[in-house]
């Protein structure tokens, strides 16, 4: 019998998902994949279909593979592209990876028969899961039968943000190069746009707000640390975890390491480290040490850094500690209104236009993403506690109102964020596509009413 | 190996464990229940707040009780807190690490290669072994020997 599995989106999340089940099962006649994706592009979703060489990659050749059992995977590829190699320590642009991932579900060896993967340019609207599949509504108003979907929608962006900001997604308007340009947020997309102004000329001052004003810390080669599950003290408070960290930072700076070192050596454990942190520590979180870790975490490869450096140096980029309080468009440009820290009267900075760089918070309901909406309107899905994303367990099934896991729909990348916080980069989504496609592949036979399930 | 620390520690939280919700506990009622010299009790106490695990208030029906609901609070939580790194032996640890004085090689010691085999299997069983489950075992062992008492 064939397996019909629906993949709804297909961004990095939903590709990866795509290819880890076409690895698993290679005869085509058991497999059919249909990807739902509205975009253009598929594979590139909007971490990598930005078209400029200077969005690099924030992680190395060698961690980007699709594979983890299969590491040189990516780095082979760039060879026989002509694209390498710096030994697979080098940060390539985001653009080069969102053809390595689209050319991972378009070549299909053995054509002979019906392809195995087919992408549907609809929008997905709306799951009915029933005893035995699921059927996934489409906007053209056709229902597709299968017999698992999985939700891979991100970060369940809906069109809409803060009035008198600029996505920096979309693509920029000419503006005036000499006038003043405010960036909201000081992580990585900051960096971007900060390369993109740059490319384009820009000669007025940059100015990036942001609470604390911390950039991304740089790059350097590191020895990461092998730390165990058995060496981390999971499930303490935010505050003895913090203070853990720290002090094992300082013991092994004295002996002649890296912070980073410690950092990298705790990315595989991260997601167990969430999941044992207490619920209240999570929350606590959120408001006071994610911009510090993921400063640390989440670097900018060396040239970047090098010309984040320059800027300020030169006074080009000025980095303002501050909270933003709003943005108004005005005839000439955008007011951008801020409290500085530590003061209490707000100041306003006259810009051409602003860029909100902030990232991705927490879902705002009821969210105009129609498949999401109704997912929640449906009784299918519920919110996770703090509000990042859809509810699901630690298999991945999506939980619904009532709390029971749906053993029909499952959830990859950004989408989980609830359960699993670090979930945005690839090294840690490929393990969750290996994981998801061992499960649901795994399933013995059709007519059974539940995937097949470890008992922990 | 657990140290005294250790099992008292997760005496007391099994007895906290037990009382219902709302319900304080006083070290001293604690201690004189599962044969605990108070002062020593009172410093693993601290630990475990400390910790985040236990929280207590002060005056009339005062006392110890739990942050969280004992399922989410696992057994290998607790230890790494009072022992220190889960680790048979000490160069099984990154971070509690010390070295063997009579070791020319540790990367080819057949015993340490073994032991970080034997952490990952005490963490496996410690990490998924919660309040609630120990308490279920010992309920458990009791209705068994109920039925062998009444089949006699």
């Amino acid at each position: 019998m064939t397996l019909h599995v629906a993949i709804i989106g297909g961004g990095a999340s939903g590709t990866l998902a795509a290819a880890h089940l076409l690895r698993r099962r290679s005869s085509p006649e058991r497999l059919r994949i249909t990807l739902v994706e509205s975009r253009e592009d598929v594979g590139c979703g909007i971490a990598y279909s930005t078209d400029q060489s200077s969005h690099l990659l924030n992680t190395r050749v060698h961690n980007m593979s699709a594979f983890p059992e299969e590491p040189e995977h990516f780095a082979r590829w760039l060879e026989r592209q002509g694209l390498s190699s710096g030994g697979g320590l080098e940060f390539v642009p985001r653009k080069v990876y969102g053809r390595y991932l689209t050319e991972l579900i378009a070549a299909e060896p053995n054509a002979s028969a019906v392809p195995r993967l087919r992408i549907v340019k609809q929008e997905c609207t709306g799951l009915r899961p029933h005893e035995h599949g699921v059927e996934v509504a489409l906007s053209d108003g056709t229902v597709l039968p299968s017999h698992f979907a999985i939700l891979a929608t991100g970060y369940c962006r809906d069109g809409r943000h803060e009035p008198g900001l600029d996505d920096p997604w979309s693509r920029p308007e000419k503006h005036d190069l000499a006038a003043p340009v405010v960036l909201v947020g000081t992580g990585l997309t900051m960096v971007d746009m900060v390369m993109s102004l740059l490319d384009s000329g820009q000669s007025g001052p940059i100015y990036a707000l942001s609470r604390r004003g911390l950039l991304p810390q740089p790059h350097r080669v590191t020895k990461p640390l092998k730390l165990s599950t058995a060496d981390i003290p999971i499930g303490t408070s935010l505050a003895y975890m913090m203070h853990w960290l720290r002090s094992t930072i300082r013991s092994h700076e004295t002996a002649g390491g890296n912070w980073r070192d410690i950092i990298d050596g705790l990315r595989p454990h991260t997601q167990m480290l969430w999941r044992h942190l207490p619920h209240e520590s999570r929350g606590r979180f959120l408001r006071h040490a994610s911009s510090l870790w993921d400063t640390h975490r989440h670097r900018m490869p060396p040239a970047s850094a090098d010309r984040i450096a320059d800027a300020q140096a030169s006074g080009l980029l000025r980095i303002i500690r501050g909270h933003f309080q709003e943005a108004h468009r005005t005839a000439h440009g955008t007011n951008i209104t801020y409290r500085p820290s530590g003061s209490r009267e707000p100041l306003v900075l006259e810009a051409s236009h602003a860029i909100d760089c902030r990232g991705f918070g927490r879902l705002s309901l009821p969210t105009k993403n129609r498949l999401i909406q109704s997912l929640l309107d449906d009784g299918l899905a519920r919110v996770d506690t703090l509000k990042l994303g859809l509810d699901f367990d630690k298999h991945d099934a999506l939980v619904d109102a009532n709390g029971c896991s749906t053993a029909r729909v499952f959830g990859i990348g950004p989408i989980t964020r609830g359960s699993h916080w670090e979930i945005t980069a690839v090294p840690d989504i490929r393990e969750q596509a290996a994981r998801l496609a061992e499960l649901l592949l795994g399933t013995p036979g059709l007519n059974e009413s539940a995937p097949r399930r470890e008992t922990n | 190996m657990l140290s005294m620390k250790g099992k008292y520690g997760l005496k007391a939280l099994y007895h906290l464990a037990g009382l219902p919700p709302g319900v304080m506990a006083q070290s001293i009622e604690i201690s004189e229940k599962h044969g605990i010299s108070k002062k020593f009790l009172d410093a693993i106490l601290a630990d475990l707040r400390h910790s985040g695990f236990v929280q207590t208030r002060k005056g009339r029906g005062g006392g110890y009780c739990l942050t969280r609901s004992p399922d989410s609070i696992m057994v290998g939580h607790v230890l790494r807190v009072l022992d220190g790194p889960l680790a048979p032996i000490h160069c099984a640890s990154r971070t509690a690490y010390h070295r063997c004085h009579d070791c020319p090689d540790e990367n080819a010691c057949a015993v340490r290669l073994t032991m970080l085999e034997v952490r990952e299997a005490i963490a496996a069983v410690l990490d998924n072994k919660s309040l609630t489950a120990m308490r279920q075992m010992v309920e458990d062992e009791k209705a068994d020997l109920d039925e062998v008492l009444a089949a006699s």
